[in-house]
């Protein structure tokens, strides 16, 4: 039940990702043919693309941060044996889930000026609070899969302490 | 002190494994919250208006269409392509190898994308045919490196987007520079691989098959004709070419090869747009962190250093290339270039220097960072590519690296050859 509920968020995830950067791509080259074709005046194409990154931007980051595949220097980590390495990892993960909290909360106030100012975007005319929730939206779901994931490994390794500690005891 | 605990927390972070871009983000959330009393929403801040850019867009749109074309059977025919030009020498394949990364690299503005694209495709073979698994591994490492310098190049657009300089001109500079890469790549394999006896093919040239892999990559080759066309006729601009590019890679990939299914288009769009993702995340992140050492004066102080030492301009390029190397082997490219060029690029603006010969200095010292350790993204790539370790493809990619390294140097001091193709 919890593995399929979970399976389905990581569709609709994986939905919106593909969704905002194909729109991205069509909403761009409609610009091109526009300008030097059609010559409609049509000014929010470009600006369509550009907040479609943003999501897709930040999306693809929890994505990336989620399965591992961030750029990061594993040559000291690898190094050491397997009980500290898991530990050094978990630390690197609390790092990465506290910079998700931080961000989180404070777009959070970012919205709030958004909202009371009630801004508009240049040219498509909507509320900037869209293109500023694309942070809010993806950092939200970053601690709460980085949180998940930590609980998950944190378990497992306080599983294998104690296996290991019984095994010594005998 | 602020300095220390900017990079010092950035390396610690690094060390543990943190990934780079977070790595980035908390070291300067760490030395604000030490440091100065801000509001920590400026991070955040500053992570929006990075993206807020449609000259950043072009990234994304070139990671699509390079993994389109590799999906649509691209990176076979100008393998093929390469091996009939040069296949038949001894060490042939090598060449190729060198020359189809060449190729690729106009169509693809990433190092690691050329290294995986081409490895994937000759690796095997090569061994197979008893090339030397090290030198051949770490050939590819090197050559991967004209992924970023001929265009198009996602390194040149960050600069280009940072400076205000011409893509289209950086472009141009990318040409010569990559062309001297080639060749001097080249000469090293052909001499070494006389020296070492590496395999000759068994077949003899013949004039009909070249004609035959020519036509059958044309449609490939086509495509930087379109982009770098579009650009200099001003046709459209850099982001533009960069999406007509995707199209572009779809319906060759579709009509033409017919090895494009469109069921598969999904599943490269998600890993496009996440492997786009990182490098934008990185953009994003290195913003926040480039936008603390120019606020907390750790800029000022780097800037008034170098203007002390009174240094002509080609003594700061090489200056320049030095920090740039040095910051390079710990720090992602992209990272790098977001930081320093604001910094070092008014100082090289005030001696005269050229924006498009500083930004091939930038340009080329980053690739120099994807290969070597640690953070090395080529060798990565390759040590994927190949199941070797990472100390021994550095080993056989030493000879190789040292000739890039000599261009580098040729480019850094002559300014002449960036500027060659531009008025």
């Amino acid at each position: 039940m919890f593995k399929k509920a979970l399976k389905y968020l990581q569709k609709i995830e994986d939905s919106v990702l593909v969704v905002t950067f194909s729109v991205m791509v069509i909403s761009f080259f409609m610009q091109v043919i526009n300008r030097n074709v059609i010559k409609a005046s049509v000014s929010w194409f470009e600006e369509l693309s550009r907040y479609c990154m943003m999501y897709m931007a930040f999306l693809g980051a929890e994505a990336g941060l989620r399965d591992g595949t961030q750029i990061s220097v594993s040559a000291l980590t690898d190094k050491l044996p397997p009980f500290p390495r898991a530990l050094v990892l978990l630390v690197a993960r609390l790092i990465v889930i506290i910079f998700a909290v931080v961000i989180f909360v404070t777009s959070l106030s970012m919205l709030r000026l958004q909202i009371r100012s009630g801004q508009l975007s240049p040219a498509l005319k909507i509320p900037m609070i869209i293109p500023y929730f694309s942070i809010t939206f993806s950092f939200g779901i970053i601690c709460g899969t980085q949180i998940a994931q930590w609980i998950v490994i944190f378990l497992l390794l306080v599983k294998e302490g104690a296996n290991a500690s019984e095994g010594r005891g005998v | 002190m602020t300095g220390v605990l900017l990079f010092g927390s950035f390396a610690f972070f690094l060390a543990i494994g943190v990934p780079v871009s977070i790595s980035l983000g908390v070291a300067t959330m760490f030395t604000m919250v030490m440091q100065f009393d801000l509001s920590l929403g400026v991070i955040a801040q500053r992570m929006f208006a990075a993206m807020d850019s449609t000259s950043i867009m072009a990234i994304p749109f070139f990671v699509l269409a390079g993994n389109l074309m590799t999906a649509g059977g691209i990176s076979r025919r100008l393998v093929d392509f390469s091996n009939r030009i040069v296949g038949n020498i001894r060490g042939g394949m090598s060449l190729a190898l060198v020359l189809s990364c060449a190729f690729f690299a106009a169509l693809s503005g990433s190092a690691p994308a050329t290294v995986v694209a081409i490895g994937v495709m000759l690796y095997p073979d090569m061994v197979r045919l008893g090339y030397p698994k090290e030198r051949t591994a770490g050939l590819l490492v090197v050559s991967g490196g004209l992924g970023p310098i001929i265009p198009p190049s996602i390194i040149m657009i960050v600069y280009a987007t940072l400076t205000g300089a011409s893509v289209g001109n950086m472009f141009k500079a990318g040409i010569v520079a990559g062309v001297l890469i080639v060749i001097s790549l080249m000469i090293v394999v052909v001499f070494i691989s006389n020296k070492e006896q590496w395999p000759k093919n068994e077949g003899s040239f013949s004039s009909g098959d070249l004609w035959k892999s020519f036509l059958n990559a044309v449609p490939a080759l086509l495509l930087p004709i379109i982009i770098l066309g579009g650009i200099y006729s001003g046709f459209f601009t850099a982001t533009e070419a960069a999406s007509v590019s995707v199209v572009w890679a779809l319906l060759v990939g579709v009509f033409v090869y017919k090895e494009l299914e469109p069921k598969s288009l999904w599943s490269i769009i998600l890993s496009s747009g996440k492997s786009a993702a990182m490098v934008l995340f990185i953009i994003a992140t290195s913003t926040a962190f480039s936008w603390l050492f120019t606020f907390s004066g750790l800029a000022g102080v780097m800037v008034g250093t170098i203007t002390e030492m009174n240094l002509s301009s080609t003594l700061y390029c090489l200056v320049v290339a030095l920090i740039l190397l040095l910051f390079g082997t710990f720090l992602e490219g992209v990272a790098t270039c977001v930081l320093l060029v604001p910094v070092l690029w008014p100082i090289a603006q005030s001696l005269g220097i050229d924006a498009i010969h500083f930004g091939m200095i930038v340009s080329i010292s980053n690739v120099v960072g994807t290969m070597t350790p640690p953070v090395a993204v080529n060798i990565f790539s390759a040590a994927s590519v190949t199941n070797l370790s990472m100390g021994k493809i550095v080993k056989g990619e030493l000879p190789f690296f040292f000739a890039y390294l000599v261009c580098f140097l040729v480019v850094v001091l002559f300014p002449k050859i960036s500027l060659i193709l531009i008025k």
